[in-house]
């Protein structure tokens, strides 16, 4: 069965795609703000995937020009080289790797960006200067990524082969079953700590209403780093996650990514987190059946006439809520 | 305001006349003897595509500027006008018999290139525009970034055998990654002299001011601050909004016409040119001048377009050759764009207004408040005659 | 024709904030729309100028259909409306805010004024015209080209209403003009909306708490309480109104303990009791200490529990000042259970909410309003010239020496 095969594979990319989307609609619902550099900080974070990846399986040639082999042999090799011949465990330890940096990378990105715009401005700026930033973020992390990595495509090591034996569907691959494992595992973790934690009520209180969050002693700088880097984290989750099925790395793999999480989230509802899932499923399998005709290569313009139908059509997206301003 | 001046509009006007047939005088001179004082192409081209790269950056200040949205896609609307210009201008030279480009038949094929990419791009800025903008700002830069990035995508692999859909053929005739160069590969007949560029620059800037200090522009001014209140008092906020992005995306359409058939110009158009970092530059142009400001968008479009050429010429340059043998990822221009990134945000936490804010270069100050600069229109046509 | 509701009703999320509500606004009345906070009042007129579509019922003005338009084409028929938190355009002069409501009677076009047409400078020449008289009229014309947001608070609602006359409109819907005003700036606002009715034949319709603004001018009334209509008829009629007192005062024992509190302090030396120049909606916190010193220590501590138990009830129902119940955060899942929580309890007495107690106009006319004779005190206050910031609109502020102060 063709078409339930590429569901399949729908749902894994979409599972991806919603990790990613979780990070705009989570900074979305607590900033208002489309936060542009989380494209870019999946991107780097696919890059410290492949460094601390290639570091810990002790094999640098996906990294050639980055990190040097010696370094790479003197620094590493004793702390994890326990690790070597793991090629699992060196993932796991990897990806929690990138997600730390990219946690590192999104609170650095809110300080440096939109924390010293915040509660400043005057009339109509105060919309479009954290956008301004927000993109001068996008681009700096981009052309950073250029400088620092080159715009080559890097091969991710393929740690992950083999496939898994999957009643109903046949074979897959093993990091596609991984994939969608690991995303169900977090979206659920997630949902419990948005529904369950401190940090989740905070984390809405601040949604809410920012000031009357503040005055009942929600400290609110901390709750939006924290934000920023769980959005950051699950991005960076997605991002290991679709190289290692992917196994390409280049700096402008943001935007292409970044582009389709964003219509995923804005079709799922900026705000909603379980929207963003949703809308990431959706755009995914929509991508897939599109390969199967003979206009694969317009799936970017169809996930754009998505977005254009859904800005039309339910503006607020399949589980999102229209915000009128209070007059 | 424009309280008694309709008394004396008369030889206001006159003046104004004047000023506008010298302005195209000095414009069709450039045209004619440019060539002769200025002997470096490169140099010409360089000054040419500042006078586009002003259109430019005046066309995305009225959305981004005056009311006050976020396009970040400019650079498809340029880019849909330079292919449709690159694609009739090569037609038309080919029905009109070949042969060098002359300044008689440009009247002929300027005016229809030009026409028919501001009428596309128009026409792209309304369907792009009428959803995204009926919401909140921020849709509307996502929905051009997208634009902007299909538009790029779709000619860049549009590669269709003999059996594809027509519309797949008709692309793929636009030469894919490659660019289009004209029919035949001849290269893309260059009909726009300075007359035409230096010359509309200065007529579009006009019409930026006017918009600017017309009641429009006011009402425009109104909405950016408060929609509701705006509403209120009869101003239709996606009307206003919708027709400022088509004017913006028209304008847009107009500048990138030129850029494709710019005399001294490359006579190919390349889906490169406009990529996510040509909107950059757009916005940078506007924000770096003072969004709002026309005389500081001029002014930004000068300095980026110049900053960009200078660029190059160092990364030409065999010292830095070197370097970059020895230093494989030494990108000068990623480096460009990192040093204008950081400038942008460095600006907005500090002077989030630009360069200019709203205030114009030439304009008499009223009541000691900038910003909102009140109508001064005979100052505007001095501001652009200088 | 005038202005017809028919059963209109607008819920937001589970809460109803207007529930079948029905009156006729007949021409050149002046009409009032009263009721405690969170009555819906403020709702009914987004409801009216298309900022929020009714659930159902039908809204009518002069026999066009407004639901259908959009609040630009609401503006363009005829309703002109002012704002409860003023809502001028801080960054266009004075003059500018005037002209920017002409956009929808210009009959040059944005062609006309690229080109410059003379029928652009027509245009321009008309406006300027109407605006300059406006401004006169309004006593706001040495101000025409500086910021609003550089105008004392008075200043700046009447700049609001101007700006609304700019659109040369049938009907004026006024949000609590005489919010943040002190006794004799309310009386010159009487006399302005009756002024204004007279020279411009515009009926108005008028939200307001300040009972001496209501009572004195209003000739017909129209009383909301959660959402629903409970009275209607004359200011006498009303007064007497057993179910309007209920809603006013609430039924709960607190009340009179309240209410001694809030007289007490409304003592005679309040008029003089400027509100600070900015915003004295938001600016409650300067206004009060001025009048908290005017409190014995026992009569402090009293009005202090109370508002500290209003306001304990406030935040358990974070929407139950005027019209939050608005906010369409309530949507938001996160708000959800908070909004619930407004349903059940009636809000505190009106007089006691933390919003309006500490404003010292509403609690002075609160004094005149109910019971008294609403017009004595306002001779009075005329005869010994207390009212000096009455910027009295036309016939009153033309010829008042002090009307600038602080301008």
């Amino acid at each position: 069965m063709n078409i339930l095969e590429a569901v399949f594979t729908g749902i894994t990319q979409g599972a991806m795609i919603a990790l990613v989307a979780l990070g705009y609609t989570m900074v979305y619902g607590v900033l208002k703000l489309i936060n542009f550099a989380h494209s870019e900080v999946f991107m780097m974070a696919a890059y410290f995937g492949l460094v601390f990846l290639s570091l810990l399986i002790g094999d640098v040639s996906a990294v050639n020009g980055i990190v040097s082999p010696e370094a790479a042999s003197s620094t590493f090799a004793g702390v994890f080289g326990a690790l070597r011949g793991h090629p699992l465990a060196a993932a796991a330890a990897a990806t929690v790797l990138a997600m730390l940096a990219a946690s590192a990378l999104g609170i650095g990105v809110e300080r440096v960006a939109y924390k010293p715009l915040r509660g400043r401005g005057k009339g109509a700026l105060v919309r479009v200067t954290p956008l301004v930033t927000a993109l001068g973020m996008s681009v700096l992390l981009q052309n950073l990524a250029q400088l620092l990595f080159t715009a080559r495509f890097r091969p991710y090591p393929q740690v992950l082969s083999g496939e898994v034996q999957v009643p109903g569907l046949g074979a897959i691959t093993s990091s596609r079953a991984l994939i969608l494992g690991a995303s169900i595992i977090v979206m659920i973790g997630l949902e419990l700590i948005v529904k369950r934690t401190w940090f989740g009520k905070a984390m809405r209180a601040l949604s809410a209403n920012e000031e009357a969050a503040r005055l009942m002693g929600v400290r609110t700088s901390r709750v939006i780093s924290m934000t920023f880097a769980l959005g950051s984290s699950l991005a960076a989750l997605g991002a290991v996650l679709f190289c290692l099925d992917q196994s390409q790395v280049y700096p402008t793999m943001g935007v292409v990514i970044g582009t389709r999480a964003f219509v995923a989230a804005v079709l799922g509802g900026i705000g909603s987190i379980t929207g963003a899932m949703l809308g990431g499923l959706l755009i995914g399998i929509i991508g897939e059946l599109v390969k199967l005709t003979d206009y694969s290569g317009g799936v970017d313009v169809l996930v754009f006439l998505v977005l254009i139908l859904v800005l039309l059509v339910r503006p607020a997206g399949l589980l999102g809520s229209t915000r009128t301003e209070k007059v | 305001m424009a309280r008694g001046q309709a008394g004396k509009s008369g030889g206001l006007r006159w003046s104004r006349l004047a000023v506008g047939a010298g302005v195209l005088g000095v414009a069709l001179l450039c045209d004619l003897y440019l060539a002769d004082f200025v002997h470096d192409s490169s140099i010409r081209q360089l000054f040419m595509l500042a006078a586009c790269n002003v259109l430019v950056a005046s066309s995305l200040n009225v959305i981004n500027g005056m009311a006050g949205q976020f396009s970040i896609g400019h650079a498809g609307f340029v880019g849909l006008g330079g292919y449709t210009s690159a694609v009739i201008a090569s037609n038309l030279h080919e029905m009109l018999g070949g042969g060098e480009p002359t300044f008689a038949r440009s009247f002929i094929v300027v005016p229809v290139c030009l026409l028919a990419s501001a009428t596309l791009a128009g026409i792209f800025g309304f369907l792009v525009g009428l959803p995204s903008l009926r919401l909140r700002g921020d849709y509307l830069a996502i929905v051009t970034l997208g634009f902007a990035e299909i538009f790029r995508l779709v000619i860049a692999t549009a590669q269709a055998g003999e059996d594809g859909s027509p519309i797949a053929r008709a692309l793929s005739r636009l030469g894919g990654q490659n660019g289009y160069m004209g029919i035949d590969n001849q290269g893309i007949p260059l009909y726009a002299g300075p007359f035409w560029v230096f010359g509309l620059a200065f007529v579009l800037g006009v019409v930026a001011w006017r918009i600017k200090f017309s009641g429009w522009g006011r009402a425009l001014r109104a909405l950016r601050e408060d929609e509701i209140a705006a509403a209120a008092v009869g101003v239709d906020p996606t009307r206003y909004k919708v027709t400022s992005f088509v004017i913006a995306a028209v304008g847009a359409g107009v500048a990138g016409g030129l850029m494709a058939i710019m005399r001294d110009g490359t006579p190919i158009v390349n889906p490169d040119n406009y990529n996510f970092q040509a909107s950059f530059d757009a916005i940078t142009m506007v924000i770096l001048g003072g969004s709002g400001s026309v005389t500081g968008a001029a002014i930004g479009g000068v300095f980026i377009t110049f900053s960009i050429k200078a660029i190059e010429q160092v990364q030409a340059t065999s010292a830095v050759q070197a370097l970059r043998r020895e230093f494989e990822s030494l990108d000068l221009n990623a480096l460009r764009m990192i040093v204008y990134a950081l400038v942008l945000v460095l600006l907005m936490v500090v002077r989030p207004e630009g360069l200019l804010g709203e205030r114009e270069l030439f304009q008499k100050r009223r009541g000691g408040r900038g910003g909102s600069g009140p109508d001064a229109p005979r100052a505007g046509a001095k501001a652009e005659a200088a | 024709m005038g202005l017809v509701l028919e059963q209109v009703t607008k819920s937001f999320g589970g809460l109803r904030a207007v529930g079948g509500v029905s009156f006729t606004v007949g021409d050149k009345v002046i009409f009032g729309l009263i009721g405690p906070n969170g009555a819906g009042k403020t709702t009914v007129f987004n409801l009216v100028t298309g900022v929020y579509k009714p659930d159902s019922g039908a809204i009518a003005f002069g026999g066009v259909d407004l639901v259908a338009l959009k609040p630009a084409q609401i503006a363009g028929a005829g309703v002109a409306r002012t704002f409860q938190n003023i809502r001028l355009f801080g960054q266009l002069t004075v003059v500018e805010n005037l002209l920017v409501a002409c956009e929808l009677q210009k009959k040059a076009h944005l062609a006309s004024a690229v080109l410059r047409l003379p029928a652009h400078y027509e245009d321009e020449r008309a406006m300027h015209e109407r605006a300059t008289e406006l401004l006169r009229i309004f006593d706001l014309h040495e101000m025409a080209d500086e910021a609003p947001t550089s105008l004392p608070y008075g200043d700046q609602r009447r700049l609001e209403i101007a700006r609304a006359m700019m659109l040369g409109p049938s009907i004026l819907l006024l949000d609590e003009p005489a919010a943040g005003m002190n006794y004799g700036e309310a009386e010159g606002l009487k006399t302005q909306i009756r002024w204004l009715r007279d020279t411009f034949g515009v009926a108005i319709v008028l939200v307001e708490h300040n009972m001496q603004v209501v009572m004195g001018v209003c000739e017909e009334l129209h009383v909301l309480d959660h959402g629903e209509t409970i009275a209607h008829g004359t200011p006498d009629e009303i007064r007497k109104h057993p179910k309007v007192l209920a809603a006013y005062l609430g039924e709960d024992e607190e009340a009179p303990s309240v209410r001694a509190a809030v007289e007490e302090a409304s003592n005679p030396a309040l008029p003089d009791v400027e509100p600070s120049p900015r915003a004295a909606g938001e600016a409650d916190a300067a206004t009060a200490p001025p009048r908290a010193e005017k409190l014995s220590e026992p009569e402090l501590a009293d009005l202090s529990r109370e508002l500290t138990r209003s306001l304990e009830r406030g935040l358990a129902a974070p929407d139950a000042d005027d019209e939050g119940l608005a906010e369409p955060g309530a949507k938001e899942p996160a708000a959800v259970e908070a909004v619930e929580v407004v349903t059940a309890p009636p809000a505190p007495p009106a007089r006691v909410d933390p919003e309006v107690a500490p404003s010292a106009p509403d609690v002075s006319a609160l004094d005149g309003g109910w019971g008294s004779e609403p017009e004595a005190p306002a001779r009075d206050a005329h005869a010994n010239g207390v009212d000096k910031g009455s910027n009295g609109v036309g016939p009153h502020g033309d010829d008042d020496p002090h009307k600038k102060e602080g301008g």
